[in-house]
């Protein structure tokens, strides 16, 4: 039976891989749209003159246009919601100032892309057509996309921690059946061995996650500090506020090699359950 | 051969360790029935002999119960948790990965690549999906090259 149990619960259960992870529809056929018609917009480009062509080019670029702006509130939306998925109740005071700050962050871009939107009229000229692509371009350049990462960072370490979780839970569980094994005088030193070799994985996994999220949490706290400071300043100044390009932190990249490094020992670990499910699996057949 | 003898070397054969243990830790694990069993003390004075007879034979049927009811579930499981853990373990890759590349490198690509397309004038004769459609094109809808291929195959043979 401890056998049994010990191949039950070597099929763990992932809790992190829920809704959130299931591909989003309206994202992928939003950038397949995106694609169809900047591959339309191609083809028109690379006609011979005609009549029509300065037209229908415009009229193609304008229609990228729009599907460009529309990717984007799908996505900004889509962050909103798996920032929302985290919630409050299990966050400390500091996270839960962090994740208002990437909600309110949303909420600016969305306002953004709307005015680029209202700024789109069919009488625009073409050249005022790339200005608004090459302002579009350098916003997402310098604002967009690095928050975004940020954001992405700051849900990969939750992600993280739950998954962290489930497999202490599955180690737990398992210890359970290798104690039931070894006091029934079965062999279990290869099972055992195998055990230390997981838990030592999954302890090296929670140290990362653990840096991971300490480096995230100080560095976007003098983020936002900077942030009120340059406010403060704005405002005794009086200069009019322009969006300002955030930097990324220097140690982003090390936040995201350490959460890497967890999920490969984690990885790990799970290959090892599969070895000790193998071994189990012997000891009755 | 002396039956007699044979018989008394049989009477010394006993099971392998691993055997005994395993076939004690079987019988250990089965769960206990719901039903409230007589009183062993009871059965020991009244049926003191009957009861080793019935209790030997049930040690044997548990033993069977057991040994194959654990090799079915194994049976089961042999497929169902192998596959389940390679599943899980897929899982747990795209589960940490899928963010960053669906939210954000698929979707900034493409919006990348079109403010390009909006802003720049001419076309890259080399674009690679101009040139995978005229490929296309070319293949299926032009007769004249399924001509050409035809008049070399002739040519060939």
């Amino acid at each position: 039976m401890a056998i049994i149990l010990i191949l039950v619960t070597l099929w763990p259960s992932f809790g992190f891989a829920g809704e959130d992870n299931k591909k989003s529809e309206p994202l992928k056929n939003a950038v397949e749209t995106l694609n169809e018609t900047v591959d339309k917009l191609i083809d028109i480009k690379d006609e011979s003159s005609t009549a029509t062509k300065a037209k229908l080019e415009k009229r193609s670029r304008i229609d990228t246009f729009r599907e460009i702006l529309k990717l984007s509130f799908i996505e900004i939306e889509e962050v909103k919601i798996r920032l929302n998925n985290l919630k409050n109740e299990t966050l400390k005071k500091e996270e839960i100032g962090i994740k208002e700050e990437f909600l309110s962050g949303l909420d600016k871009y969305e306002a953004h892309v709307n005015n680029v939107e209202k700024s789109l009229e069919d009488g625009l000229a073409l050249e005022e057509l790339k200005i608004l692509a090459k302002d579009l371009k350098n916003w997402r350049v310098n604002e967009y996309q690095p928050t975004l990462e940020r954001i992405f960072d700051f849900l990969f370490i939750f992600q993280s921690k739950s998954l962290i979780a489930t497999a202490k839970n599955r180690l737990d569980k398992i210890s359970e059946d290798l104690a039931k094994i070894k006091k029934s005088g079965l062999p279990i030193t290869k099972l055992q061995k195998l055990f230390n070799k997981a838990a030592i994985n999954i302890d090296e996994a929670s140290i990362l996650v653990n840096e991971a999220h300490k480096n995230f949490v100080s560095s976007s706290l003098k983020d936002l500090e900077m942030a009120s400071d340059t406010e403060q300043i704005l405002k005794e100044s009086e200069t009019p506020t322009t969006p300002t390009a955030k930097q990324a932190p220097a140690n982003v990249n090390s936040i995201r090699i350490n959460l890497q490094k967890a999920l490969i020992n984690i990885k790990t670990a799970y290959q090892t359950f599969f070895e000790m499910y193998s071994i189990a699996k012997s000891l009755i057949i | 051969m002396n039956p007699i003898k044979e018989l008394r070397k049989l009477k010394n054969i006993r099971p392998e360790e691993i055997f005994i243990k395993r076939s004690k830790f079987l019988i250990l694990q089965i769960e206990p029935q719901t039903k409230q069993a007589p009183s062993f003390h009871e059965l020991i004075e009244s049926w003191s002999s009957l009861f080793n007879i019935a209790f030997t034979f049930g040690v044997i049927m548990l033993l069977v119960i057991a040994t194959n009811n654990l090799n079915k579930k194994n049976i089961a499981f042999a497929g169902l948790v192998d596959t389940k853990l390679q599943e899980e373990m897929t899982h747990l890759t795209k589960g940490i990965e899928e963010p960053s590349l669906i939210y954000y490198t698929e979707s900034n690509r493409a919006v990348s690549k079109a403010l390009d397309e909006i802003e720049k004038d001419k076309n890259n004769h080399l674009n690679e999906r101009v040139l995978q459609n005229e490929i296309k094109e070319l293949k299926i809808e032009n007769p004249i090259n399924s001509k050409i291929d035809n008049l070399l195959e002739d040519f060939n043979e």
